[in-house]
């Protein structure tokens, strides 16, 4: 892992071509998006509106910064904090859906907070989004390390949520809400905290990606963008921390980096990648790392540990 | 008018389709837009560039998307055992390769299916296209169909049967496979009907089922899981409110009320108007 971080770090100075950056900032911001993702799904809920979250912190950004003329330093953690409201307040009528009945609610719910973000005529500028919103810095390099900054902090705080007490409080209540309960686990209110802390996250990257962007638009945030980040977290594994980040690498940085000339086929791609993986690794690629490594500790002769998802509590867990 | 009422059509036969799924099968099928389009799309090749009459292409169409329902059915959902998060990658995977197609060979063109029938039909003192008026009178009689289909037929009891619980459906010796099989072939069926009808009002794009999907599980919502005979009545509802308000309201705020009203809906009665779960 601190290989990882101190290669990312000096990236910078061995890449010179502007693009891999470019690359590199979508992939950070994706990485948290896709991991705040996977916090909201810790306690059982599959949320389709994570791309609409990502709008309501990239607009509570762009509008005063374009008509009021803050400063993005404000406005970015007004972006995140906007998307933690509108998020928990959500939460709470959903907390009552489960499975497929969260999903399709949350599927409407972003068509529903992407249309009343555009219904909001000349201040959010229509299906065309909101132009003109101020840069951060001249220099992409500077963008790079806020970037990686914020996915630091970012991925740092949700590693500590989801390995501390309360996060096993979600995953008992995902596994079973009704022998969670009888713990004297409410299922309600963890499941609100648990959408309120992803899309704190969700909402500071949208806010910063706006404001990289110097636009916000409509599409970036629609039911598009919301499969695109499903995917990178079912590609990498649902059920591990670092299965979202390890989809991006696999289905956004990958192919960009050396795949650019297959461009319009890539999506054939990625649905192949998706087949083999739901008929094969119900885990993702992180579940086949983990695979891999448990037959070669047994080969080694040291016992082998057992198999176990990451994300899964068992029930002799050490709760609380 | 007329195509505001074949709309509410439309979006019946789809709900109707993806309940069908939903119900029977557990799963949300987010591709049934992407089938919806795909037969919109296959229509139109049917016509124009076979130069098949619309009368032939169109059951073709939905004869082959209820085979590809099978298909699909035995291949990738059986499979997956209703595990919710891989029947997801499937879905996603299938609704990917039909959109990047369309988009890649025909997208580009702006389209759409040609009239079966030329000429209009004077009702009263309107004058309405003698296709609309079909698709209509076909419409209506499919989903009569599918309403005696499910109430009276022994396919329909052993539907219901496993809707209400499925181990004991099982026990009473009804086949969940075969029951699956249909239900998908049904509900592909269904959703292709729908797309060679809304292909004949609007011009076909890529992404058309996108927003169809979305008004689809606005019905379903209000309508409730569990229910088919709910979602007619709902659809009923929404086409005639979709109709009649645009009328003294913008339509803008006719979407966001109706939008709000489905959240309302989930706040106060999450088991929608017909659902009893």
């Amino acid at each position: 892992m601190g290989v990882v971080m101190i290669v990312l770090a000096l990236l910078p100075l061995a890449i010179s071509g502007s693009y891999y950056m470019h690359v590199l900032i979508l992939a950070f911001v994706y990485v948290v998006v896709s991991s705040g993702f996977r916090t909201i799904s810790i306690s059982g809920q599959f949320n389709i509106a994570q791309g609409a979250f990502m709008g309501v912190g990239a607009y509570a950004a762009a509008i005063p910064a374009v008509w009021l003329h803050w400063s993005p330093w404000v406005t970015i953690p007004l972006g995140a904090v906007a998307a933690t409201v509108v998020g928990s307040i959500i939460a709470y009528p959903f907390a009552r859906l489960r499975t497929v009945y969260y999903a399709m609610g949350t599927l409407f719910l972003g068509y529903v907070i992407m249309n009343l973000i555009t219904a909001g005529g000349k201040t959010t500028g229509m299906s065309t989004g909101l132009g003109g919103v101020q840069p951060l810095f001249s220099n992409r390099t500077h963008y790079y390390y806020l970037a990686f900054g914020l996915m630091v902090v970012s991925m740092a705080c949700m590693y500590r949520f989801e390995f501390s007490r309360i996060g096993v409080r979600m995953k008992a209540v995902a596994q079973s809400h009704q022998v969670a309960a009888s713990v004297g686990i409410g299922e309600r209110r963890n499941r609100i905290l648990a959408v309120a802390f992803g899309s704190f996250f969700t909402g500071l990257l949208g806010a910063f990606y706006c404001h990289y962007q110097g636009v916000a638009s409509p599409s970036s945030y629609g039911l598009g963008a919301t499969l695109l980040i499903i995917m990178y977290v079912l590609v990498g594994g649902l059920n591990s921390f670092w299965g979202p980040s390890v989809g991006v690498l696999i289905l956004l940085v990958i192919p960009e980096f050396y795949f650019r000339d297959l461009k319009g086929d890539l999506p054939y791609v990625t649905a192949a990648i998706l087949l083999i993986i739901a008929f094969t690794l119900p885990d993702g690629i992180v579940g086949l790392v983990n695979l891999v490594k448990n037959r070669i500790v047994k080969r080694l002769g040291r016992g082998g540990l057992p198999q176990q998802p990451e994300g899964e509590v068992r029930a002799d867990a050490p709760g609380d | 008018m007329i195509n505001v009422v074949l709309l509410g059509v439309v979006y019946i036969l789809m709900g109707m389709g993806f309940a069908f799924i939903l119900n029977l099968l557990g799963i949300f099928n987010l591709a049934h837009g992407a089938i919806f389009m795909s037969a919109s799309y296959g229509c139109y090749l049917l016509v124009v560039r076979l130069g098949l009459p619309g009368f032939v292409a169109f059951p073709l169409t939905v004869l082959v998307a209820a085979a590809f329902g099978v298909v699909v059915e035995r291949f990738l959902f059986r499979p997956m055992k209703a595990d919710f998060n891989r029947t997801m990658m499937v879905c996603i995977a299938l609704s990917t390769v039909l959109v990047t197609t369309f988009n890649r060979f025909l997208g580009t063109k702006v389209l759409a299916i040609p009239p079966f029938i030329e000429g209009t039909t004077g009702i009263g003192p309107y004058k309405v296209q003698t296709d609309r008026i079909l698709a209509f009178c076909i419409g209506v009689v499919i989903l009569v169909a599918i309403i005696l289909f499910v109430d009276r037929s022994r396919w329909g009891a052993q539907m219901q049967a496993v809707t209400q619980n499925r181990e004991g459906a099982a026990l009473q010796g009804v086949r969940f496979s075969r029951v699956a099989a249909i239900a998908c072939a049904v509900g592909f069926g269904l959703a292709a009907i729908a797309g060679v009808f809304m292909g004949s009002l609007y011009n076909l794009t890529p992404f058309m089922g996108d927003i169809t999907l979305i008004k689809v599980l606005m019905l379903v919502i209000l309508a409730g899981v569990g229910s088919f005979n709910g979602i007619f009545y709902v659809g009923g509802l929404l086409g005639v409110l979709y109709g009649a308000l645009p009328v003294v309201l913008n339509g803008a705020v006719v979407d966001a009320a109706a939008s709000i009203m489905v959240l309302a809906l989930l706040v106060i009665r999450p088991q929608g108007f017909f659902g009893h779960e």
